[in-house]
């Protein structure tokens, strides 16, 4: 190309519109960024109304999985804020022995405040809500209320379930179908007419001289057609499926209707990711690791509620062991740190139902 | 462009308009009630594709089986979500014809935005609408150009394609 | 420099919109360019903070929903139909390169630029680099379009190369041979209705000075390596209007014109074109398959969910691009060649030649494919507006907006026009190129290549409406 114009002077460099659009580019390149950290890490910690707690949840499977922080200290009596969030998928968030049980969903990138102050020192258990992937029950994490005066009450564990259920011997890990196992899932309610027509005193009383957490339905079947038993005399000529109402309704008896409800909760919370909202062992996760060596517990199905002749032969003693420990080596975890002496009862009754029929 | 021209081109975009728009009378098949079962995963519906006839009224059951996804159906009011293990259902009647697609309506990882399944109402006539109009658009641009005068302009001669 | 005078063929009709005095007295202001890129250049700043420090799930964050939904609506829907190649004057990528080169960001401040000024490879002056950039970002579209460190990454790796470039060449050569984006917009732009040409071709030749393409104290060279004398085609300029402001002769206009003039300068065509007008074809149709159907397999596969999957899907995709639809339409010209008794012309030739006239159905295309996703998506701006970082903060309260797809009912209906109208427009541009040979037996040898055009708008409302 050719060029045979004499340069003529430019303007000079320094001219104001350049300088201006330094400051301009500047102010975008830089400010911008410390505009936003500034924000971000200076302004926000400062203008927040209480002390506040990031929370991200992740796949337990993925890179940082699980809770970050999974432990936070707070101290007793102390207004905190929760700020969580997911970095994947849907999680949920409970506190359940702080009675933080919002069921609101800890959504990807969208952030969720929790806020509650702890009165009691101790070490309160949270967890995710919503099933995630077959390590969901990995989800979980400790808040430690400390109390600078009582360092003992600060490392135990709050509220935690108070029967021993090892003391009673209960081999929680064998299979134990029921001698005795209804056909049909039998009806509470029609035990209870019965007995209305049939019964002699409160029914339970016929059991009295048995502890009835240990009592497997089973068990209460074959006392009804005992002979030589008062018990046996008023059932003995019953049918089997009517003497299978009757232990219906003798479970019915067990729990209020509000902890049943309760159990309905909690159940369909925490427990349908394997069992199914049915109780059938039906869930995505009934099935864990078709990877794993089918031959280990890891691999075993969920328990199905509605099979009866397992109903029958479980204790509601043996269902605590199982929740307060967990299945050991299978996927069930376990439930003694996150649910309270009655939660662990009204979860059971609910079980029951799925086998036996109530209103 | 010569008379003749400028009326082709006239009606057949008058013509494919017609195809696309003249109210038909309806050919319902016998309303039916149905209920499909999605399986949702990260990111896919299983079936991908739900064939329905319109007037059937649909209960759509969602199952997450992996994360939790839910369904909003587009053009239908329907928005629900599942979580894993605790099924979700809707159910509408599909009045309008065509093919709609329901998007995953909760994050549920990077390709979300992408998750996505059709419901075919049929029969589907807007597609076949829109297939006519592109029969008629095809023919009526031939037959127009064909009858337009021809370029005033000087075209560049082929000679010029040799220098490339 | 001697030249035949410039014949613009077609119509001739053209509104000097340069004549508006309005618009005339901004295009000459200095600061023009550089206050809409500054705005950019914010824009590109938080998308790329964003991107990296931001939350992870992509449609919370500000830099996946402003840069594929925001911008892209932008670019495709709007700017590219109705005004080319006008974001490339705006673009903050190549902006920091083209201050550091010029050494200032407003005026002239001297006449060389401030670069080593090495001569770019002579193999490489065409848009096969572009072809495979695009390309290499398509491969991986799925992770690039939802993660936003992807993203970020791109974004990054986009304005490094683009100051590395300026460093090493004189000029925006980053644009003009390298952008992924550039090569499309710069294709597409050819059927805009907007064009920056000189008035008068002879005041040019006249003028030795060419102060246009050397700069002057008004203003920079032409950026984009070009002479406006020269301009026929939109394709290469980047509407920065600076040789609107140094020309000292006042010779040059932006005008409104019929759309779509500059698939006819037949002399310009080429196959790296060509093959552009190819890959963006097959890639609208890919993606309307991936990324809007229904098929979870093509999902996991483009998502690498195995890397056995992605391959073949590359493979695949690869083989759709560069070989199966080209190989398709080549057969169409072989045909219609024979039919036409078009044989004075060479094969190649002539299949570049018809090539042309896929553009405007791809462009169509795109835009088609856009509404499928953007309207879609476009609600996610607000809450990423309030807390682009998914961070929690709540700038103007529209943290909880809901996603709410907009008219989602009518998309198809709004892509039904919009893909027949681009086939109507392709079957008039194959129309004209043939003609360019001659009239006899035209309507025979438009029937092949009007026929791929045909099956493949059937493929697009197949995908979307079927
Ligand atoms: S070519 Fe690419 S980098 Fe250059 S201005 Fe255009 S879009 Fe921006
Ligand atoms: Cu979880
Ligand atoms: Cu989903």
């Amino acid at each position: 190309m050719p060029d045979n114009s004499a340069p003529k002077p430019y303007p000079s460099f320094r001219s104001r519109p350049e300088r201006i659009a330094l400051v301009l580019v500047l102010l975008a390149v830089v400010g911008i960024p410390l505009a936003v950290l500034g924000t971000q890490y200076g302004l926000r910690p400062r203008l927040a109304p209480m002390r506040t707690i990031e929370l991200v949840g992740r796949l337990p499977s993925a890179e940082h999985g699980g809770w970050t922080p999974d432990t936070i200290t707070v101290f007793k009596g102390e207004r905190v804020r929760l700020l969580l969030t997911s970095a994947d998928v849907v999680h949920g968030f409970a506190v359940p022995k702080l009675g933080i049980e919002t069921d609101a969903w800890v959504e990807p990138g969208k952030v969720l405040e929790v806020i509650f102050t702890a009165e009691q020192p101790g070490r309160y258990e949270f967890l995710c809500t919503v099933w995630c992937e077959t390590g969901h029950w990995r989800m979980r994490g400790v808040i430690e209320v400390i109390d600078p005066d009582d360092a003992v009450a600060t490392l135990r564990d709050v509220s935690p379930p108070t029967t021993n259920w090892m003391e009673t011997g209960i081999d929680i890990d064998a299979e134990h179908p029921g001698e005795n196992a209804p056909s049909q899932p039998p009806d509470a309610r029609r035990g209870a007419e019965l007995w209305a027509r049939l019964g002699d005193r409160p029914f339970p009383e016929h059991f009295a001289d048995l502890d009835p957490r240990l009592l497997s339905p089973s068990h209460a079947f074959a006392r009804l057609s005992r002979p030589g038993t008062a018990l046996g005399a008023l059932t003995g000529s019953l049918g089997a499926e009517e003497r299978w109402h009757l232990v219906a309704y003798l479970w019915s008896l067990k729990a209020a209707p509000d902890s049943l409800l309760r159990g309905e909760y909690l159940y369909q919370r925490d427990c349908t990711g394997c069992h199914g909202s049915l109780g059938r062992g039906d869930g995505p996760g009934a099935h864990p690791d078709l990877s794993l060596d089918t031959a280990s517990d890891m691999a075993r199905p969920a328990t199905d509620f509605t099979d009866l002749r397992a109903q029958a032969g479980a204790s509601d003693m043996l269902y605590y062991g199982k929740l307060v420990r967990g299945g050991m080596g299978t996927t069930m975890p376990y439930w003694g740190r996150l649910y309270s002496e009655d939660d662990l009862w009204a979860v059971i009754a609910y079980v029951r139902s799925f086998a036996f029929k109530r209103d | 462009m010569t008379q003749r021209s400028l009326l082709l081109a006239v009606l057949s975009t008058l013509l494919a308009l017609a195809a696309l728009l003249i109210p038909l009378p309806a050919v319902r098949p016998r309303p039916q009630q149905r209920q499909i079962h999605l399986n949702a995963r990260m990111f896919a519906f299983e079936p991908g594709s739900v064939k329905v006839n319109q007037g059937d009224t649909v209960t759509l059951v969602l199952h997450s089986q992996d994360v939790t996804h839910g369904i909003y159906l587009d053009g239908y009011d329907v928005n629900i979500k599942a979580e894993p293990g605790k099924p979700a259902q809707a159910t509408f009647v599909a009045d309008r014809q065509g093919k709609f697609r329901f998007r995953c309506s909760v994050t549920c990882g990077a390709m979300h935005p992408f998750m996505i399944g059709e419901l075919v109402v049929g029969p589907n006539l807007p597609f076949w609408r829109a297939v006519v109009a592109l029969l008629i658009v095809v023919a009526g641009s031939i037959l127009t150009l064909r009858s337009a005068a021809p370029q005033a302009t000087p075209h560049v001669s082929a000679s010029d394609q040799a220098t490339r | 420099m001697s030249q035949p005078p410039i014949k613009q063929p077609g119509s001739n009709w053209r509104f000097e919109l340069t004549r508006l005095p309005f618009l005339y007295r901004l295009l000459r202001w200095r600061p023009l360019q550089f206050t809409l890129t500054l705005i950019t250049l914010s824009f590109f700043v938080l998308a790329l903070l964003t991107s990296f420090l931001g939350t992870p799930v992509g449609n919370r964050n500000f830099s996946i929903i402003f840069v594929w939904i925001v911008w892209w609506a932008l670019v495709i829907i709007l700017l590219v139909p109705a005004l080319g190649r006008s974001w490339c004057a705006i673009c903050p990528i190549p902006a920091p390169g083209e201050w550091l080169q010029r050494r200032s960001f407003i005026h002239p401040r001297r006449r060389k630029l401030w670069t080593l000024g090495k001569r770019w490879p002579r193999r490489l002056k065409n848009i096969w680099l572009q072809n495979f950039s695009f390309l290499a970002m398509a491969l991986f579209s799925a992770i690039i379009l939802t993660r936003p460190v992807a993203t970020g990454l791109v974004l990054l790796a986009f304005i490094l190369l683009a100051v590395g470039l300026s460093l090493v060449y004189e000029r925006r050569i980053f644009c003009r041979y390298v952008c992924p984006v550039g090569g499309f917009i710069g294709l597409y732009s050819m059927a805009a209705p907007i064009e920056l040409r000189v008035k008068d071709i002879e005041v040019c030749r006249a003028h030795s000075t060419k102060e246009c393409y050397v700069g002057s104290e008004h203003g920079f060279g032409c950026p984009w390596l070009v002479f406006p004398g020269n301009l026929q085609r939109n394709t290469y300029c980047g509407l920065c209007t600076e040789c609107l402001k140094t020309c000292t002769m006042d010779n040059v206009a932006v005008n409104l014109r019929l759309p779509g003039l500059d698939f006819f300068v037949a002399k310009q065509r080429r196959l790296d074109e060509a093959y552009k007008a190819f890959i963006m074809l097959a890639c609208a149709l890919a993606y309307s398959a991936v990324l809007l159907g229904p098929w979870g397999v093509l999902k996991d596969a483009a998502n690498f969910a195995s890397l056995d999957g992605w391959l073949i899907y590359a493979a695949v995709f690869l083989a759709f691009n560069l070989l199966i639809l080209p190989g398709l339409f080549y057969l169409t010209t072989l045909l219609s060649r024979k039919l036409g008794a078009r044989g004075e012309i060479s094969a190649r030739a002539y299949f570049i030649d018809l090539s042309y006239s896929l553009i405007p159905l791809g462009l169509a295309a795109w835009i088609a494919f856009s509404l499928g996703f953007v309207l879609v998506s476009i609600s996610y701006a607000l809450p990423v507006i309030a807390d682009p970082f998914g961070w929690g903060w709540n700038l103007f309260g529209l943290r909880d907006m809901p996603w709410t797809p907009i008219a989602p009912g009518l998309i198809p209906y709004m892509q039904v026009p919009v893909l027949l109208g681009g086939l109507t427009f392709s079957i008039y541009t194959l129309w004209r190129i043939l003609g360019e040979h001659g009239r006899e037996r035209l309507t025979r040898a438009a029937l092949p290549p009007a026929f791929f055009l045909t099956l493949a708008t059937f493929g697009f409302l197949w995908l979307y409406l079927g």
